[in-house]
Parts: structure tokens; sequence; C-alpha cells
């Protein structure tokens, strides 16, 4: 039995291993999996998600395990002795907890409260470890490779969770790494610091919207809610769209991602073009998922 | 000429605080109430001070020496602190090691130095201080939090954000 609470945790070795059996598992995403079979995934939700809530209860189920999903709306009361007291409930009726909370550390504290395996859906602005997975994953399966390509990684990195995970795995597997993000929405530098002494990343840096050599585009969009002026929220997400035209730079083969929903950083017309690839990538939430409750439910 | 501190006979001499830090290290040890509140407070009246520094268990009992910004061999510039009738305790010293990671405790006892002790920064650090981030579950589920340090700065277990040593402290 295992934990996953943050990409931090997570050895090279070990990530190989989840994406080889998430290969195995969309292979054969039809076949019956009888070892799991009994075996009961509790499904915490204190705040809505739905994609990442419908993704993993079909991998428990796609596995032949049980879902009892628990969705928690009412904010008021997620604090305090309330949430232990119902993730020991919970702890005692299943044999993995899937969790997403708002509070930051939320999925590593529950692991220390529960006997069972606790794996982290999102905690607030922290880690969303399996979407950086599903992102490694996607690319391995569009480009049979990480290390080396050119990635970039586009739009207001400096609130987007997913990216800062992503940008730390990405260190990892050797892919070279362009940032361009608005002025002021730049990627902590902390992060930025962390992926070039950990793993000796290439990563450079730039303000300016480009596609121009890369082999993978991946957008966020631009958290308006974050600004105080939304006149200044609404013209930088109009600077940094993704337009047909401006894909006629790109390379033929580059594959375009977007952790969706997309609202309008990416318009319509865009899913329509070869380089479109975020309903491939969403798609592969569920075999990364199943690799993941695989891991999590591991003997010994 | 060098400044003069009468000696203590029980207590504590802290060497080798960083020039400046040594306040901190009193806040650290609640021999001064932090900054942020008003340290002299019976102006006002004994009543509300006794009241606010009992919440905040800021010990008044004892007579402090702070000596500030002077020559150092070692450093340069230091500090001093000489506290009467007081120890400290592993915790408070793993604490003042956050930001004084050079200090040296001597303990005293009838007048002599009994006991000598250089503080030292764990790897990790356990219930020592609360995670300045307001959006961390330690916040709410813990009283402090837990950091491993990496390289100088220290990273709190659960949210996972760097802070610097004077963020924890301060
Ligand atoms: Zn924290």
């Amino acid at each position: 039995m295992a934990d996953l609470i943050s990409i931090r945790d997570l050895e090279k070795p070990t990530i190989e291993k989840l994406l080889e059996s998430a290969q195995k598992m969309e292979k054969n995403l039809f076949t019956s999996h009888e070892k799991f079979q009994g075996k009961v995934a509790a499904t915490l939700f204190f705040e809505p998600s739905t994609r990442t809530h419908l993704s993993f209860q079909t991998a428990a189920q796609r596995l032949g395990m049980s879902v009892v999903p628990y969705t928690h709306s009412n904010s008021s009361s997620v604090k305090g002795e309330s949430l232990q007291d119902t993730l020991k409930i919970v702890d005692g009726y299943a044999d993995a907890l899937i969790i997403r909370h708002p509070a930051e550390g939320s999925a590593r504290w529950a692991a220390e409260v529960c006997k069972h395996p606790v794996i982290n859906a999102g905690d607030g602005g922290n880690q969303h470890p399996t979407q950086t997975l599903i992102d490694l994953y996607a690319i391995q399966k569009a480009r049979g490779k990480i290390k080396g390509l050119n990635v970039s990684l586009i739009g207001d990195l400096a609130h987007a969770r997913a990216m800062r995970s992503l940008l730390l795995a990405l260190g990892m597997f050797g892919a070279k790494v362009k940032l361009i993000a608005p002025k002021g929405l730049e990627m902590s530098e902390a992060v930025v610091e962390e992926a070039r002494e950990k793993f000796g990343a290439q990563i450079e840096t730039s303000e300016q919207l480009d596609l121009a050599g890369a082999d993978v585009a991946y957008v966020c969009r631009i958290q308006k809610e974050r600004f105080s002026d939304p006149y200044q929220a609404a013209k930088l997400q109009a600077s940094f769209r993704i337009m047909p035209e401006l894909l006629k730079s790109a390379k033929d083969d580059m594959i375009l991602m977007h952790p969706l929903p997309k609202i309008d950083e990416i318009p319509p017309e865009v899913d329509a073009s070869p380089h479109a690839y975020y309903f491939q990538q969403a798609a592969c939430g569920v075999p990364v998922r199943m690799a993941v409750l695989e891991y999590a439910l591991r003997e010994g | 000429m060098p400044l003069m501190v009468e000696r203590i006979e029980q207590g504590t001499v802290i060497d080798r605080v960083e020039a400046f830090a040594g306040i901190h290290v009193l806040e650290i040890l609640k021999l001064v109430p932090p900054a942020s509140l008003p340290a002299h407070e019976e102006s006002k009246s004994d009543k509300a001070a006794k009241a606010r520094s009992s919440t905040l268990k800021i010990d008044r009992e004892h007579r402090i020496a702070l000596v500030i910004n002077v020559p150092s061999r070692h450093m340069g510039r230091k500090d001093i602190l000489k506290i009467e009738g007081r120890e400290i305790k592993p915790v408070e010293a793993n604490k003042i090691a956050l930001i004084s990671p050079r200090a040296r405790l001597n303990v005293i006892r009838g007048g002599k130095v009994v006991q000598k002790s250089d503080v030292k920064l764990p790897a990790k650090l356990e219930d020592i201080a609360a995670c300045p981030n307001p959006s961390c579950i330690s916040r709410l589920e813990r009283e402090a939090s837990i950091f491993t340090t990496e390289k100088g700065r220290l990273r709190c277990l659960y949210c996972e954000r760097l802070f610097s040593t004077y963020e924890l402290v301060v």
C-alpha cells in the first residue's frame, strides 16, 4: 500500500513504472481486473471538481472496484475536527481514499490520519499529482518520449498549480522547457530554481507568446478572479489566446495541451486543428488513475 | 571603550547572535512581547498589560541585558544576550538557530560558565513553528507544522511552500 500525495515524493523509476502500467491499463481497458473486485474506493470531494471526480470514479469502476462518493459543498463545515472525523469514518469503510480539499497539505495530513492509502486529487494551490502523471503520459503517448522535447508552458504560470508540478516532472524527464507568461504572472522563481538544482533542467523564460520550435505547447488559463482589475485581466487573456493564425507558425507535429476546462484561451475553432490534443489528453485520465489505484493498493 | 554589562550569577548568556537578531531571540524566548505589540504597556494599566502578557505567556520576571552590534572576531558584528534566572530549552535553542545559526549558549551557575553549547538547525523541525501560509492544513489541524531544511530555507511538509527562517519566527 502506498499514498500518492505529491509529485515531489516520487522518484523517476516510480513514475516510469506508473506510466508503463497506465499503458497496460489503456490497452486492456475493457478486461476485468479480478484482484480489485470487492475493493472499495471512497472519493471525498470537499470542493467540487466534476471532471476529476468522474475520472477517478470511472478508473475505480474499470478496475472492478466499488465507489463510495462523498461530495461536500458546504464550505463552512470544512474545518476542524469534522474533517478528521469524516476521514476516520470513511477510512473504516474503504480500501483507498481519494481526497480533494481546498486546504494546502490536506492530503498529506489525511494520509497521517488514515490507515488506508490516500490519493491526492488536488489540495488547494499545492499539488494535483495525478494531473501531472496524466500530462506526462499524454506527452509520451503522442511523441513516444519526453526527454529532449521542447515543451512550452504558456499562460498564468504564477497561479497554475498544474504548471508548477509539471515543470518539476518535465525537468526530471529531461525535456527542454520554455516558460511563456505575461509580465507579473511568471512561474515562481523558487520552483524554477528547484527544477534546475534537482534535475539540471534546461529552462528559458519569455513574455512573448510564440509557438515556433515547440514540440508541445501546454496552455493554462489566466485566472481572472485573481485580478482586481477585470479589464486588465481580459486584456492579458486576449493577448495570450491561441488563435488559428498563431498555430500556422507551429511545427506540423506540435501538440496543443490544456488541463481543461478551457474558457476562452483556446477558441472552439482550434478544436478541429490537428494540433489540438487536449481531449485525448483528458482521456488519458482514466488509465493513469487506474494505474495510480493499482499502485496505491499494491501488496507489501 | 567596550560596553559594560553586569555579570549574572544564574542564567544564560547567548553569545554570537547575528547582529540585530537579538531582539527576535527575546521574542522567541517570550521575554518580550512580539514587535507587533507595544512592549511597554504599563502606561495603559498594569492589569491590561498583565492580562496580555499572560495570554501570550510573556515572562516579565527576568533581568535582561541585550547588547547590539558589538565587534566580534568570529562574525564581524554580533549581539549578546544575558538573561538572569533563565535557562534555554532544546526546543527554544532550535528556534534560535532559525535566526542565529551560529549562536552559542553559555549556562551560568554560581557566576561561572558551567556548560557551553552551539545551537544547531536540525534537518527536520517538528512542532517548533506554525506555517506562515494561511491556506495550509497545519493551521487548521495542528498547533505547529513540520519543516525540512532546504539550502537554508524551510519547506513545510504539508503545503510544501518554502519559507525563509525569519518568516517562521517573526
Ligand atoms: Zn504549510
